[in-house]
């Protein structure tokens, strides 16, 4: 604990210069553009801006990037609760009683407690990622290529025993991701993959690209069919009632507690801040003394949501740093973004790059402060902008998709490549398919297939390697009791 | 027949079957390109065909119940896409196809400032002077942002020469 706290230190030693602040600012400021505007998501954003940060410092690069995460998980609840129109999937649940307060009146409130109770999960999580970060690097130091794969494969378990979609449609999903990820140059014996004689297949397929495509063009085609007509209830902000409702709002402590744990539980283990505000606001809604006026405008259902989605953001930062294993799409292109920044993550990384780990934990406890009050500032000026109608805004966010493309490695293959991503990412949407999956699986399929590989070898080509540790043995049996959920939730929906 | 905007070109069930066989399909391409390689063991462990040979055809399988649910299921389906709706995706793609094809001939500025134009005055109905004045201004911004505050070169076209003097 004591050392935690030491290293914290040393980490705001980092992120506390100007150009780190004024980076904050900046990705917080892109973050809420992001989070605001359907059509530029989180995960799309973040791999927009990931190029540009090739050339910088990782620990810079880093922080401009969760930043803007952090922007865009508490901008997306502006218009949720304005428009009744969630600029993120993760803040749909911010619209069931955000935008019954707005019509009410009470936008002002609504506004406020949203951004307080983010705030609020957000540094929760942050100080429980700072808590756990050297005893579960030390935990993660025991794990083995066998503890690896097997984790690995429980990422993709719980997708599909606890994800939206059929578990079917997931596996499908995972198993693309992981066939993408394939192609190219094979990391061991050096050989060509999956390439059929096209050059431009040589270099693989950037996952950028992919994630720009299927979350970029591919909600601009969702929304071009279901145009949105944006009428804000109302654009002002009244601050005198932006203080007397941030006075009162500590009296929901008892949800603001619950939906925080319930959060970074779902940011640690794979779920992700969409899934935690679904469930937390599910569990308020049972637990919650105003339970019943879930739905109708209840200040305790909007919290319940609000903090648990930015709790799970910031608490995904911790598997993701110190096993390489992220909880959510956009954790897994931060994770793709750190390999490309030549930072392996895993429990080495605590010991190797301190400054980095910590530069980076230490950073989200500023941010999150930056982001509450850059989203309450910028109230205004972002129900304004949506007012802009979609013919015009629509053209302009899919020119700056393909110039995020072309940034990736300038080649014009990759545009192709995004076109057909585009509209495999509008199908697969309107089908039910999960994108995320998709996602986790290109930026794990890689090492996940080394470290089978690896115990292979270590085990000689046997099998029972993986049951040949307790902690194996525990992993596997997670893993099987994930299947064993699909399966029967697929049984139940049978009968 | 003449199609309306309502007409329903394709249904969910239709849609459900061909992205289940196009999945397949995939599976079949993967597992034929793992085949290029040796699929099995060598003294090194698992060969470099190995891992795509058992994802195609994990593909092929999953994506073949997901089409034997669908083909067993009864009932009438759900609309997936109507004519209207088709119509709408066209005129969004068609542009874009457009602005990413120019892109080598004339440069990047040069066919976004085209795609915008025809995007938002043509297809989007904006007024004539209010979408022209958006086909300009954002090009200009994006280069001002990539040229000189990002140092990230996007490609001009035979306008290279031109900015060079700027």
């Amino acid at each position: 604990m004591v050392e935690n706290f030491t290293q914290l230190m040393q980490g705001f030693a980092v992120s506390l210069s100007a150009y780190h602040i004024a980076l904050m600012m900046a990705g917080v400021m892109f973050g809420l553009v992001v989070g605001v505007m359907p059509g530029l998501g989180a995960p799309n954003g973040v791999s927009l801006l990931l190029p540009l940060t090739f050339t910088m410092e990782p620990v810079s690069a880093v922080i401009l990037l969760t930043s803007m995460y952090w922007g865009a998980l508490i901008g997306g609840s502006t218009t949720s609760i304005l428009f009744n129109i969630p600029g993120e999937p993760s803040s749909i649940a911010t619209t069931f009683d955000g935008y019954p307060m707005a019509k009410r009146g009470e936008a002002t409130k609504a506004l406020t407690f949203a951004f307080l109770s983010s705030g609020f999960g957000a540094l929760f999580g942050v100080v429980v990622v700072t808590l756990l970060a050297s005893s579960i690097t030390k935990f993660a130091l025991l794990f083995s290529p066998v503890e690896y794969f097997l984790v690995f494969v429980l990422a993709f378990a719980s997708f599909i025993a606890f994800g939206a979609g059929s578990p079917l449609k997931t596996i499908v999903s995972i198993l693309i991701g992981l066939a993408l990820a394939s192609v190219g140059m094979d990391t061991i014996s050096g050989s060509m993959r999956l390439t059929y004689d096209i050059p431009e297949l040589i270099r693989g397929i950037s996952f950028l690209v992919v994630v720009i495509g299927l979350f970029g063009l591919g909600e601009l085609l969702e929304t071009m069919q279901n145009p949105y007509a944006a009428k804000a209830v109302t654009t002002r902000l009244d601050w005198a009632e932006v203080f007397r409702s941030a006075m009162i709002w500590p009296r929901h402590y008892a949800s603001l507690l619950r939906s925080a744990i319930i959060g970074c539980w779902m940011g640690i283990a794979p779920g992700g801040p969409t899934a935690a505000s679904f469930m937390s606001y599910g569990i308020g809604k049972r637990m919650s003394r105003n339970g019943a006026n879930f739905g109708k405008g209840e200040p305790d259902g909007l919290v319940s949501a609000e903090t648990a989605d930015q709790a799970a953001g910031s608490a995904a930062m911790l598997p993701m740093l110190a096993l390489g294993l992220p909880s959510s799409a956009t954790a897994a292109v931060l994770l793709g973004g750190l390999l490309i920044w030549g930072i392996t993550p895993g429990p080495t990384l605590f010991r190797e790059k301190p400054e980095f780990v910590w530069g980076l934990i230490s950073s989200m406890y500023l941010a999150n402060v930056v982001a509450v009050i850059m989203a309450l500032a910028t109230v205004p000026l972002f129900a304004r902008m949506m007012q802009v109608p979609f013919s015009i805004t629509g053209p302009i966010i899919a020119m700056i998709c393909v110039i995020g493309a072309w940034t990736v490695a300038g080649a014009p293959f990759d545009l192709w490549l995004l076109m057909v991503f585009g509209v495999v990412g509008f199908v697969m949407k309107a089908l039910d398919y999960p994108l995320a999956p998709l996602v986790l699986g290109m930026v794990l399929g890689d090492r996940m297939e080394d470290a089978f590989r690896q115990s292979m070898l270590l085990s000689g080509g046997k099998f029972s390697a993986f049951l040949g540790s307790p902690l194996a043995v525990v992993i596997s049996s997670l893993i099987a009791l994930c299947i064993l959920v699909a399966v029967m939730g697929a049984v139940r929906r049978r009968a | 027949m003449p199609l309306g905007d309502e007409t329903i070109v394709l249904s969910r069930r239709q849609a459900e079957i061909g992205f289940a066989i196009l999945a397949g399909l995939a599976g079949f391409v993967i597992l034929f390109g793992a085949m290029e390689h040796d699929t099995g063991w060598s003294r090194s462990g698992p060969e470099a065909g190995y891992f795509p040979f058992r994802l195609g055809m994990l593909l092929m399988a999953a994506s073949g119940v997901i089409l034997l649910r669908v083909l067993l299921q009864r009932g009438p389906s759900e609309p997936f896409l109507s004519w209207g709706a088709a119509k709408k995706l066209l005129a969004f793609l068609l542009p874009l196809i457009g602005f990413v094809l120019l892109i080598g001939p004339v440069g990047l500025y040069l066919a976004g400032a085209a795609y915008l134009f025809v995007a938002i005055g043509l297809i989007g109905r904006v007024p004539w002077l209010k979408s022209g004045l958006i086909a300009v201004l954002v090009p200009v911004f994006l280069f001002i942002a990539f040229e000189y505050a990002f140092k990230a070169p996007l490609p001009k076209g035979p306008l290279g020469p031109l900015f060079g003097l700027i």
